[in-house]
């Protein structure tokens, strides 16, 4: 049974790359388009991973980040955030709402499938 | 005194030795007297024998006789005994008993033996018990007609001893053979004691030289001595006295020189006094005076009344002292001038401080103008005083401070509309200096006079607050009193009005500034949030760019033709350099809104430098450069923002490998002194020293023909320093055209906070 990751990412062209790269590497991808439904979906689906973008409409990606590591029975899920550069301490903020990894933007979809391989091996 | 003393040691001296000498010679004399008739005594004794026993007695009882009468006649003689020519006892008669021949034999002893072929021989003195004698021994005429012995008895020896004087002051004694005392003036001596060990006794038995002056008395007391021989029978008359008794006159005249003495040494303290009253005491008045001169005393005066040099002196020094006070209190006077003077001007000096430093310091333009004013008023004496504003759109004066005006005298100023043309502040601008109107009930009639005098004012001194091309208003003080405002007031408000001119300018363009800067501030914020903004919306398609091309290469969407994948490659390239522009341009935005913060964990220097030589491995390559690093193994952890180190250590070798065409590139580190040096050194073309400041300025590079051909943005050396600034080091450049350049980074291995740049 193929992993299945959760990408939570308002930009269509991201979904679609992100999607195309692991679909092609044989995880189950299923997307989510602002941090309220990220949230939900994962409660919903119980994905083996998530790509966390944090600039998000709604809810950003730290706040959405928080509530998944708050909520018991998601907590143990892997979330990796996906940020756009050069923002000072923005991973040291991921790892504080506590994000397990971090991919800054614009990614590489090779460096992209390092990392998600390194966390579902 | 000391010839006092020498004199009275000298008289005692001479008094002492004429003492002794009499006083010897004197007992002297009384020892040969004794010794005279201790001699006749003996004499007479032996011519009394003699006569006794010269006629010839044929029997025992005629000698019985003649020595009975003998006996009667000589009281000294004790006892007479007849020898025979052997020495045998024919007869003995003494007071008590008379014996006849009993014959004892007396052949060995010394009365027999020593007289003997002599006409008279004397024993020496003997004791029975501590009473002396001796026996005088006289033979018979004819052979063998034996000899008479009498005993003498010496007890009566003392009586040839006394005299005059022996018994008071002296003390006299007869000295035997073997030194024993025979006879003693004090008859409580005990006779028959041995004397010798005295050292006047032993020396008169032994002869030798001249007798001693003094001696010792059997009690150790010392004692002048005399002495005389008694010839034959070799006695010893000593006379003496104590010492004490005998140096009284000397004593006397001690005393007598001591008390001369004393006297002496009372008569020169007297006249010492004397002398001090006369000498000493005028002195120590000229000293007392010098001293109160010294303290500056003048009023002090020396009363010395002696009519002699220290009086003139005492008059010169009074003289001096009254001159100095002459000078002195003209000096107090001047001091005094000038004092008020000075005080005068630092009061003014301290307004114009007081005024200078609120000029220069606040921008609170009605706290300064009331200062100026206030002071304005007091130093020139003035009653009250006011600024005015002069409103150029309006043409109008306004009250802007007053000082010591009444409330319903600027109600009324406030009220007048006090125009440019028909007012004395127009005419002050038009003369461009002050103006006094010393009686204002003289002057012509302005605006607001009538309303002046109202109020009590009688003079005014109006100063123009002039620009060069400008009135900006004026200061006025004004006096109940009448009369002329002196030069140094004028002059004083001359300078006053500069400052209030300062002030109000000062006060505009501080407005201007903070304005113009609240503007820029604005503008400023507005552009790197644009920046910002626009950084993030051009990243977001070029993510979709740069991810589409890399999945469309990895042959995601199918194999592409290799002219395809060429123009892919194109497109991944320019995709990059622009996202490098867009990175850089936001860089410098945000270090310039103070908004670039490091993100400080510890590195590793060396995985840094892996790191870069990795991603610029492939250019290297292509261009056939060589990349060599020399990273010690030793080298400490650092503390810092390892993203922007790399960032930084990628921009410099990456610019060396790009610029260079031909030769190498090495990256060397190392670590002293608690900072890290990396040292990237190319073959490259160098950099003219000219330009070797410019390359770190935001977009520069040395040739924009080269920019175009290699590429870049020109910021990267711009936010490199910067960054390493912001870690605290420096980045050095060296090079050498033709040769290649070296770029050193110095950043502390620790860095504790970050620093602000700019």
């Amino acid at each position: 049974m193929s992993k299945r990751i959760l990408v939570v990412e308002d930009t269509e062209n991201n979904r679609r790359i992100l999607n195309d790269l692991l679909t092609n590497a044989g995880f189950e991808v299923i997307e989510a388009t602002d941090g309220e439904k990220g949230v939900a979906m994962a409660a919903e689906r119980q994905p083996d991973l998530i790509l966390m973008d944090i600039q998000l409409p709604v809810v950003d990606g730290y706040e959405a980040t928080r509530r998944i590591k708050s909520n018991p029975a998601l907590r143990k899920i892997p979330v990796i955030a996906v940020t756009s550069y050069a923002l000072s301490g923005d991973e040291a903020k991921a790892r504080a709402a506590g994000c397990e990894g971090y991919i800054a933007k614009p990614f590489s979809p090779r460096v992209i499938l390092a990392k998600v391989r390194e966390f579902l091996s | 005194m000391i010839v006092l003393g020498t004199n009275g040691a000298l008289e005692t001296w001479f008094t002492y030795n004429d003492t002794i000498e009499v006083l010897v010679k004197a007992q002297s004399d009384e020892a040969e007297a004794a010794a005279r008739r201790i001699q006749q005594f003996v004499e007479e004794t032996e011519r009394q024998i003699s006569f006794a026993t010269r006629a010839s007695a044929s029997t025992i009882e005629q000698r019985l006789a003649d020595y009975q009468l003998l006996l009667q006649e000589v009281p000294a003689i004790e006892q007479l005994s007849q020898l025979d020519g052997r020495g045998r006892e024919q007869l003995m008669v003494n007071r008590s008993e008379v014996v006849k021949n009993r014959g004892t034999d007396y052949s060995g002893s010394p009365s027999f033996t020593e007289a003997r072929g002599r006409s008279v021989w004397v024993s020496p003195a003997d004791f029975e018990g501590s009473a002396p004698f001796m026996s005088i021994v006289m033979p018979h005429s004819g052979l063998d007609a034996g000899s008479t012995v009498a005993q003498i008895n010496l007890k009566s020896l003392p009586t040839f001893l006394d005299s005059g004087q022996i018994g008071n002051d002296y003390e006299a004694y007869l000295v035997g053979p073997k030194g024993r005392l025979l006879a003693h003036s004090n008859r409580e001596r005990r006779l028959g004691t041995s004397l010798d060990e005295l050292p006047q006794v032993r020396a008169a038995m032994n002869q030798e030289g001249e007798p001693p002056t003094f001696g010792l008395d059997p009690d150790g007391r010392s004692v002048l001595t005399a002495s005389a021989v008694v010839p034959r029978l070799n006695w010893h008359v000593f006379v003496e006295q104590p010492r004490s008794t005998a140096l009284q006159p000397v004593y006397r005249v001690l005393n007598r020189t001591a008390l001369l003495a004393a006297i002496g040494v009372l008569l020169a303290i007297i006249a010492g006094i004397w002398l001090a009253r006369q000498m000493v005491v005028p002195i120590r008045a000229l000293q007392v005076g010098a001293q109160q001169l010294e303290a500056s005393e003048f009023g002090h005066r020396i009363e010395v009344r002696s009519g002699d040099e220290i009086s003139d002196l005492a008059d010169h020094f009074n003289r001096m002292a009254e001159q100095l006070r002459e000078s002195y209190a003209r000096l107090e006077q001047k001091v005094e001038e000038r004092t008020r003077a000075l005080a005068q001007s630092v009061s003014e000096l301290k307004a114009l401080e007081e005024i200078g430093r609120a000029v220069a310091s606040s921008l609170d333009t009605k706290a300064v103008l009331a200062t100026i004013v206030t002071r304005a008023v007091q130093l020139t004496r003035a009653d009250a005083g006011a600024i005015y504003r002069y409103d150029a759109s309006r043409k109008l004066f306004e009250l802007a401070e007053a000082h010591a005006l009444e409330q319903g005298f600027q109600d009324a100023i406030r009220s007048a509309h006090i125009k440019f043309d028909e007012n004395i502040f127009g005419l002050a601008y038009d003369e461009r200096h002050a103006i006094a109107l010393p009686d204002l009930r003289q002057s012509p009639d302005f605006p607001l006079r009538d309303a002046t005098l109202a109020a009590g004012f009688h003079s005014i001194l109006v100063v123009p607050l002039l620009t060069q091309y400008e009135i900006l208003g004026a200061l006025v003080v004004q006096r109940r009193s009448v009369g002329d405002f002196p030069a140094g007031t004028i002059d004083l408000m001359q300078t006053f009005a500069h400052q209030s001119v300062l002030a109000l300018n000062n006060a505009r363009m501080f407005l201007e500034v903070e304005q113009k800067g609240r503007e820029l501030a604005i503008a400023n914020e507005h552009k790197t949030q644009f920046f910002a903004n626009m950084s993030h919306e051009l990243r977001t398609p070029l993510n979709g760019i740069l991810g589409f091309s890399e999945l469309l290469t990895d042959g995601l969407y199918g194999k592409l033709p290799d002219k395809a994948m060429e123009v892919l490659d194109r497109i991944q390239k320019d995709g990059k350099h622009l996202l490098g522009l867009i990175n850089d341009v936001l860089d410098i935005s945000k270090i310039e809104a103070g908004q670039l913060s490091l993100s400080l964990s510890d590195y590793s220097v060396q995985s840094i430098v892996d790191t870069v030589v990795a991603s610029t491995e492939a250019l290297a390559h292509t261009k056939g450069i060589e990349v060599r690093t020399a990273v010690p193994p030793d080298l400490p952890i650092g503390h810092g923002d390892e993203r922007r180190l790399t960032q930084v250590l990628l921009n410099i070798v990456g610019n060396a490998i790009k610029f260079t065409d031909t030769g190498s590139v090495e990256v060397r580190v190392d670590a002293t002194e608690g900072y890290f040096k990396i040292a990237v050194e190319d073959t490259g073309p160098g950099i003219p020293l000219a330009d070797q400041q410019r390359v770190f300025d935001d977009f520069q590079q040395v040739d924009s023909g080269i920019t175009r051909h290699k590429g870049g943005t020109g910021l990267g050396l711009s936010i490199s320093r910067r960054l390493v600034q912001a870690h605290g080091g420096h980045i050095e450049l060296h090079s050498w055209q033709g040769v290649g350049s070296t770029f050193n980074i110095v950043v502390p291995v620790r860095v504790s906070e970050q620093r602000q740049v700019a």
